[in-house]
């Protein structure tokens, strides 16, 4: 029987199939397990262990299919081959990213990927909190509210994209905290929008987009508003591919580039972070790394504090998600501390710090990808 | 563990086929049975006890029912198989049934009597049907009495059609359960069919699903005319393509371990009545609910009135079958309404009409029917059904559902073009011009086969969305 098998051209296929499944199942015992996935920038599942508590609560079953899927061979390359699929296909959109005009990759932000509650709810804790504060004594509160790329880069969307108003969802938040402590960076945003304000591969706002953003702020805030001339700018690196890229991995995506604002005058600054403090106010070692945005203070943190010899006697508490990464740079430039709080992970009383740091500025400062769906912004209200 | 899954593909596959491979044939049953006896487990691990009682009480009934057959006792007999039916129900309705009972006289009478809240054991619509059918066909004599409990435990548990069919009746696979050879041509066959089978499912249903899944996920008031068609035509192809997808893949499996299933697709969105319909959709249900209840009710050899009841209860109770719900009852009783309309004088005014009229008007009457099926409150098929002939005040249509249909027009198109007779067509062609150079005809057939994999491989690896649509049944 076997000497007949083994002639019938029958067997080609098969023997192909054979070859396909047994190579994959091959290569994924023999390969290395990851920890870290540097392009999706999450750790990856493990291997779970065996107890029979585990597999009659179809625990361990369920990991172990995770386990597979996870550490499958040639994982991104598999993730590309999808995206690319599905745009030939004429689809406009993968895992909730929009593949946009001129190589832009937008976070979607409609109803397919708000979680409209916890919207409204983040929004009302952000007034509850200004309303409280607004009348302190002797300390500035200020709200700032980053739409996302989709509500600025319009023109870049595809045709016909589905998206719900967030720029007028924000005039809430304006309402509860008044004109005097409400910065609007919509407005100049979308003046702005044919510069290079978000990332392309990425949901932050660029150096610029910071830049821009604080201009804003110093004008609420009573601070001369820095100009462009006041800075060097220097490009950092010229190869970021962001999060928006991990999800919708096009093979026609051109990497983004990064830029830092070094200022004319001799300021100095020193960055302690939960783990280390160091000199300045990068971290270079990054620059070699996926995550490149981390290269501004050194990524999440619960509480990370900037100190310069700005020498102009004010303090400023930013409570913010990463998009204040890039934009505490430029604050430190007019302010001797600048402290910045990240409720995801500061477990401490927002009251209590306020009350013994001797601040003289507070922000409030979230990006919609945050305001969308975050669960930690209940901790203002304590 | 589903087909469509990676660790089915590579792991459990490779060593199964490994296995059954390597031990002599008199091992191959219980290599079988063992591997799908964890195929089973790996859902839900405690009710493989289930599986090994189903196992050993049918068996055992076969063997009593045989045994009285043989020596004349027609009534031991008749006993012996109706213990079985009533085992065989009584776990059915213990199972899939007893907290819609609950929930059921709860609203009725007010009562608050605590539901069971047990999950519903996989697959356990179609292995209660499957083993009910030995026990019938030992009886009828239409098959042979298993003495050996492996290959019969085999027959109860085999994993490629455990879990959503094709439900195979005893008979159609006694002969292989005893001995079976897989050839180079049926492997390569049972391998094709497989690999068209996890395209379908993955490609095509998987993706066509996300357009229902975020349309089912608004609210029902809130729904354009377009939203609300492309919502309910994305979910009638999704099923077909999930569950076909599902029964290509069992199939092919069959054919690899050297068995052969009975086809349970046949182009359903090509017939041209809703008597037609359900010839060529899931036909070894339709066989099942035919051979063991219709028929044996009389069928339509008896007064009319009996003839339309029996075409009712088949229904009612198919619509039960599909799911513990009142919706499914609906669903059931609109198709024994339509059908006894069709045969009592719409088919024969059909014939006269051209065939497109009447493709539609049955896609139509099918596409109505899903929105029974795939919604489970009645308050939300009321709603669905005003956004789709714009009873609401939500327009004909947004930019969201125009988006939707941009987006998703080639993967509309190769669901349509899909499940028309043209890739039967086209494959048939192909195998005729090559028939002359098998070599080139297996490199067409290896070229699809890579892409297919390697395609279903990239959806499954960045994939949150695979589902189980059979979970009620």
């Amino acid at each position: 029987m076997k000497k007949r098998l083994s002639l019938s051209p029958v067997l080609i296929s098969s023997m192909a199939f054979l070859l396909i499944i047994f190579s994959f199942s091959i290569a994924s015992f023999l390969l290395p397990d990851r920890e870290f996935s540097e392009s999706e920038n999450r750790y990856l599942a493990q291997l779970p262990g065996f107890s029979f508590d585990s597999l009659f609560a179809s625990k361990f079953t369920e990991n172990f299919e995770e386990y597979v899927v996870d550490q499958f061979p040639a994982r991104d390359m598999f993730v590309g081959v999808k995206t690319q699929t599905e745009f030939i296909a004429g689809k406009r959109d993968t895992n909730g990213v929009f593949f946009g005009r001129d190589g832009y990759l937008i976070n979607r932000y409609d109803k397919t990927t708000v979680n409209v509650n916890k919207f409204h709810n983040n929004l009302k804790y952000i007034s509850m909190f200004a309303e409280k504060y607004k009348n302190v004594q002797n300390v500035d509160f200020y709200t700032m509210l980053v739409p996302s790329a989709q509500a600025i880069h319009t023109d870049k969307l595809p045709e016909f994209a589905p998206g719900l108003d967030q720029i007028a969802e924000f005039e809430t938040v304006r309402k509860a905290v008044g004109e005097d402590g409400y910065v609007d960076v919509s407005g100049v945003f979308s003046a702005n929008k044919d510069k290079y304000l978000f990332y392309k591969t990425d949901h932050h706002w660029t150096s610029y987009g910071a830049f821009v953003a604080y201009r804003e702020f110093c004008v609420s805030a009573g601070i001369t508003p820095p100009s462009e001339s006041n800075f060097t700018i220097k490009t950092v690196s010229g190869d970021f591919y962001g999060t928006a890229y991990s999800k919708a991995r096009l093979i026609t995506t051109k990497p983004d580039r990064i830029d830092v604002y070094i200022p004319e005058k001799p300021v100095t600054f020193r960055t302690e972070t939960d783990k280390e403090t160091r000199d300045g106010l990068y971290f270079d070692e990054y620059l070699t790394k996926r995550d490149k945005y981390s290269y501004f203070l050194g990524g999440n943190s619960p509480l990370v504090k900037v100190t310069s010899n700005a020498g102009t006697g004010r303090n400023l508490l930013i409570i913010r998600d990463s998009y204040a990464h890039c934009f505490a740079p430029f604050a430190a430039n007019d302010f001797d501390n600048v402290y910045l709080i990240d409720l995801r992970y500061y477990n401490g009383k927002i009251s209590e710090f306020i009350g013994n740091n001797s601040l003289t500025d507070v922000l409030i400062l979230y990006g919609m990808e945050t305001l969308k769906s975050d669960t930690s912004l209940v901790k203002l209200t304590k | 563990m589903v087909f469509s899954s990676l660790m089915f593909m590579f792991c459990f596959l490779p060593a199964v086929i490994l296995l059954y491979f390597a031990v002599p044939d008199k091992l191959k049953n219980t290599v079988l049975f063992i591997c799908s006896l964890i195929f089973y487990a790996w859902g839900e691990p405690v009710y493989v006890v289930l599986m090994l009682f189903s196992t050993v009480v049918d068996y055992t009934h076969g063997r009593l029912v045989d045994k009285y057959k043989r020596s004349g006792q027609d009534k031991k007999a008749r006993r012996a198989l109706a213990s079985s039916v009533i085992i065989n129900l009584a776990l059915l309705c213990f199972f899939k049934y007893a907290d819609f009972a609950v929930g059921t006289v709860n609203s009725i009478f007010g009562t608050s009597i605590a539901a069971l809240d047990l999950p519903l054991p996989i697959g356990i619509s179609f292995y209660t049907f499957q083993t009910m059918s030995y026990t019938i066909d030992v009886y009828r004599g239409q098959a042979k009495v298993q003495n050996n409990i492996i290959s019969f435990g085999a027959y109860v548990s085999l994993f490629p059609q455990l879990i959503a069919g094709p439900i195979v009746r005893y008979q159609t696979v006694a002969e292989a359960l005893n001995r079976r050879k897989t050839t180079a041509d049926k492997f390569s066959d049972g391998v094709m069919r497989f690999v068209v089978g996890l395209g379908k499912k993955v490609l095509i249903a998987n993706n066509i699903g996300l357009i229902w899944d975020s349309v089912s996920a608004l609210d029902f008031s809130t729904l354009t005319v377009l939203e609300a068609w492309l919502g309910i035509i994305a979910f009638t192809f999704q099923l077909y393509f999930d569950f076909s997808g599902y029964s290509d893949m069992a199939i092919g499996l069959g054919k690899i371990f050297g068995f052969d299933f009975p086809e349970n697709f046949d182009h359903p969105y090509m017939s041209r009545s809703v008597t037609e319909f359900w010839r060529r959709w899931h036909i070894s249900l339709g066989m099942w609910f035919r051979e063991y209840l219709y028929i044996p009710l009389g069928g339509n050899r008896c007064s009319k009135a009996k003839w339309l009841r029996n075409i009712a209860i088949v229904w009612l109770l198919t619509g039960l079958w599909h799911g513990a719900g009142w919706n499914f009852v609906a669903w059931g009783a609109y198709f024994s309404v339509l059908l006894i309309i069709e045969k009592l004088f719409l088919l024969k005014r059909l014939e006269k009409l051209p065939s497109a009229v009447r493709r539609g008007y049955t896609f139509l009457l099918v596409v109505f029917s899903w929105v029974m099926f795939s919604i489970d409150k009645m308050p939300d098929i009321l709603k669905f059904f005003g956004a789709m002939f714009g009873v609401g005040r939500c327009g004909f249509a947004n930019t969201d559902g125009i988006y939707m249909l941009l987006t998703n027009v080639v993967l509309l198109a190769v669901a349509v073009l899909g499940s028309t007779e043209l890739p039967l067509k086209l494959s048939k062609e192909i195998k005729g011009k090559l028939s002359e150079r098998p070599v080139v005809l297996e490199t067409v057939k290896t070229l699809f086969i890579a892409l297919v994999m390697l395609l279903s491989v990239a959806y499954l690896v960045d994939s949150s969305f695979n589902p189980f649509l059979y979970f009620r049944f």
